[in-house]
């Protein structure tokens, strides 16, 4: 798929499997992402879709293959250096992805942790630190305002724009969101994705989302990946993918009667 | 700025009133600060250390002492029992949500009227420590176990009535609406609304005060109400220091023993099921599982009842009941009549045990924030489970060694008395407010730890995963990601603490010759009834001043957790 000329994969999976037990989610599957691409993964529930992510982000080790994420392999990294790598990969969670007892302007300088000594981790807690790259990501996303409020006081679309926020003031420079929009208004899921992909679009950034609703293809990104049964079902742009293959894509899970309005 | 000092005003507050604390509790630094006086401390200490010996272990010696530790297990049982069941009866009558309900106008007020002055019952109760309880009803009713158990089950009953009301009241309205709404009584809006919300934090918060009745039980007894405190006080005054040291063996056993069997039982009540930490298996049959609760329930009845007539043998001595109720009158009618003139001075002689708590309290809470981290089975043991690093066995095993070394200082500090903790101290530091307030730092600081270690361990990992992604660093992930989320809780259990630990201060006056508890004890034992009244009148308005204040803050709601 690659040329040696083309620059390194911001993304490599070679030939990677994982299981639970006797369950296997993948067999042996291959992918490859340049720098700068905006990707979404599409799939029925239950087809991999969080596993893939989980295993990119390095926090659940492949049964066998290489992945390969900025260049380094996975499996040869020391605990620090996974570490290190983590700090340039910024991760968006469907829930869950704010602390509670945090004010927002902690919650987003959460993405700060990883280029602050302990001490100074610390001390922000009782006099928050680098304030102004917290306002400049928050004004981002659209509500400055809310620097200084409590999370509980935030609504569900604002939280995932802080937490959107916080991967602004990370400066990771890869971008790995899990449904990031699943669990927001369906009026609302639409705008959070366009905006999560227009500002990693604009800083450059690559990205690779995962979705499971079908409106939020327009959202404007570059390339679409569909998981069905452990394998690729479909890759390429997103006016590719038509009703027809749609519809089979997702027509076990329609027949098991696992969407909610059926 | 004034947003950014948001973090910075609590800190300060806490700062000023420590440095206040400190001002007007006369505490005696030099064996800390002087490098000269240091020395001698050590050598006053290791004196006294070394005048233990080695514990005597004859078998009659034996035999009394496992007479002595089963006095005691006696003693707390029984009076927990007692306290329970008067708690809950009290804490129903001073719940607003069970009270009140939803009846309004004329008839709310009166219930409110009604609730309220219950709620100075609860106060009266809780507010005079176990040991002043013990004090007076020796001198009315009579010497033993009998006399200390009824001191404990109204100081106990006071305790749980609090707890258990404040629990009820922390249930949210909205979780009531519905029932009340579909005509339930109010009896029933209890059972079906108000016990599931709230009813594992309290069993859970029982069995801690259970817990802490077995310690106190031991304390008590040095008034002479029987048991293993008895024994210690009776073999330090002549100098039999190889029998304290054997009977301090049998309390630290009997200690350490219910708070293992006390953590068994709270983590069966584990509430997270994805934790890894909580119950795995099979789910169980909802029969069978009622059959083991009222298997259980029995047990506890059955152990309750073996204590009480294990206490309850010394009572018909030798006295007859009419000369008691005479006594008991006369008693508590100089008590209810104390003398206002005193008033002043004995505000005054609070300071000592508020400073006390206050700075024992807090020295306890910043310590327990820090050593929470190492007892944290989440943070040394399970962190696979949020960073996806596998460790080396070296390094896990040193982990192991870390954890247990913290969960042992911490079971070791809580289960030794903070009387005894003073006791031990006074070598060290002399007698004054010192050894008093070091002794309930050390004594809370283990209790904290667990708190504190509990609250980390129960925040999901999928929440740790968060933060760690982006800090790459265990250490700034507790900060982060489990400080603030347990924060709410661990300031109510550390007000809760700082509550319990004035009345401690109170008694530890007793041990210091300082303050509220001593004068307390010196005007009652020179039959000045008035005046030993107006203390105790200072000791109960302490207490109810502190459950208001806590009321207000609203840090019940905290214990609830979601
Ligand atoms: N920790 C685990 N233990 C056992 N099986 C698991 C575990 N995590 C996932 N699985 C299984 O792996 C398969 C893939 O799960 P995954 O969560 O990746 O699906 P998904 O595509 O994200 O689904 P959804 O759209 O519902 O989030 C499922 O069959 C699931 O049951
Ligand atoms: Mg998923």
């Amino acid at each position: 798929m690659t040329t040696p000329s083309a620059p390194a994969p911001a993304l490599e999976l070679r030939g990677v499997s994982c299981a639970f037990g006797a369950h296997a989610v993948f067999d042996g599957i291959d992918l490859t992402i340049p720098p700068g691409q905006m990707v979404a993964l599409l799939g029925p529930s239950g087809a991999g879709k969080t596993t893939l992510l989980r295993i990119l982000a390095g926090t659940l080790p492949p049964g066998r293959g290489t992945v390969r994420v900025l260049g380094a392999e996975l499996g040869r990294l020391s605990a620090r250096q996974l570490r290190r790598l983590r700090q340039r990969v910024g991760f968006l969670y469907q829930t869950d992805a704010l602390v509670p007892g945090l004010r927002t302007v902690h919650n987003v300088l959460i993405g700060r942790l990883g280029h602050w000594s302990l001490l100074r981790s610390l001390l922000s807690l009782v006099w928050p630190q680098e304030v102004e790259r917290a306002r400049a990501a928050l004004a981002a996303v659209g509500i400055p305002e809310k620097l200084h409020a409590p999370v509980a006081a935030l609504s569900g679309g604002q939280r995932q724009r802080v937490a959107i926020a916080r991967l602004l003031a990370q400066d990771s420079e890869l971008i790995l969101a899990d449904e990031p929009a699943a669990a927001l208004d369906p009026r609302l899921r639409r705008a959070t994705i366009e905006l999560l992909v227009r500002l990693a679009r604009e800083r450059g950034r690559t990205c690779l989302v995962s979705l499971h609703d079908l409106e939020l293809m327009g959202a404007g990104f570059d390339r679409v990946l569909a998981l069905r049964h452990g394998r690729w079902f479909f890759d390429g742009p997103p006016g590719g993918l038509d009703a027809a293959r749609i519809a089979e894509l997702f027509a076990e899970e329609r027949a098991r009667g696992v969407e909610p309005d059926a | 700025m004034p947003e950014r000092l948001r973090g910075v005003l609590p800190l300060l507050a806490v700062l000023v009133l420590a440095l206040l604390a400190l001002a007007l509790g006369e505490y005696d630094l030099a064996p800390l600060l002087d490098p000269q006086e240091f020395a001698r401390a050590i050598g006053r200490a290791a004196t006294f250390l070394s005048a233990f010996g080695a514990p005597e272990l004859g078998s009659g010696f034996l035999a009394t002492c496992v007479r002595l530790t089963l006095d005691t297990f006696a003693m707390a049982m029984a009076a927990t029992g007692i306290a329970i069941v008067l708690g809950l009866a009290l804490a129903l009558c001073t719940s607003h949500n069970v009270v009140l309900g939803e009846s309004r106008g004329a008839r709310r007020l009166v219930l409110q009227a009604l609730c309220e002055s219950a709620r100075v019952v609860q106060d009266i109760l809780r507010g005079v420590p176990d040991f002043a309880w013990a004090v007076i009803l020796i001198a009315s009713l009579s010497l033993g176990p009998p006399a200390g158990v009824a001191a404990l089950a109204l100081n106990v009953s006071g305790i749980l009535a609090r707890v258990y009301s404040e629990l009820f009241d922390a249930v949210p309205a909205r979780l009531l609406e519905p029932l009340r709404a579909s005509g339930a009584t109010r009896l029933q809006t209890f059972c079906y609304g108000v016990v599931p919300a709230c009813g594992s934090t309290l069993v859970s918060f029982t069995l801690l005060r259970w817990e802490c009745a077995v310690r106190n039980a031991a304390v008590i007894g040095a008034v002479n109400a029987g048991g293993l405190g008895s024994e210690i006080k009776r073999s330090l005054d002549y100098g039999e220091y190889s029998k304290v040291l054997t009977l301090l063996a049998c309390l630290l056993l009997l200690t350490v023993g219910s708070d293992l069997v006390s953590a068994f039982v709270r983590g069966r009540l584990a509430q997270d099921p994805d934790h890894p930490l909580a119950r795995r298996g099979g789910e169980r049959s909802p029969g069978a599982q009622r059959a083991s609760v009222f298997l259980l329930i029995l047990v506890l009845v059955a152990l309750w009842a073996w204590a009480m007539l294990h206490c309850h043998a010394a009572w018909w001595g030798n006295q007859s009941l009419e000369d008691r109720w005479q006594s008991t009158v006369q008693l508590f009618g100089g008590l209810l009549a104390p003398d206002l003139s005193l008033l002043p001075r004995a505000f005054e002689s609070a300071v000592v045990p508020l400073s006390m708590a206050f700075l024992g309290t807090l020295l306890a809470a910043l310590g327990a924030a820090v050593l929470a981290y190492p007892a944290s089975a989440t943070f040394q043991l399970l962190d696979a489970g949020f960073t996806g690093e596998r460790i080396s066995g070296a390094r896990r095993a040193v982990r192991a060694v870390l954890l247990a070394a913290a969960r042992g200082v911490a079971i070791v500090s809580r289960s030794v008395p903070d009387v005894f903790w003073a006791l031990l101290l006074v070598s060290f530091f002399r007698l004054g407010t010192m050894p008093g307030m070091v002794a309930l730092a050390i004594h809370s600081l283990g209790l904290l730890i667990r708190l504190f270690a509990e609250g980390a361990d129960a925040v999901p990992l999928r929440r740790l995963e968060v933060v760690h992604a982006a800090s790459g660093s265990r250490a700034k992930t507790y900060l982060y990601g489990a400080i603030p989320p347990c924060a709410s809780h661990w300031v109510a259990n550390t007000f809760f603490q700082f509550e319990s630990n004035v009345r401690s201060g109170i008694v530890l006056g007793i041990v210091g010759v300082q303050g509220l508890g001593f004068l307390f004890t010196a005007t009652f034992e020179w039959f000045r009834m008035d005046q030993a009244g107006t203390y105790l009148l200072v000791m109960v308005l302490l207490s109810l001043g502190l459950d208001r204040l806590s009321r207000v803050l609203g840090l019940a709601r905290a214990r609830i957790q979601a």
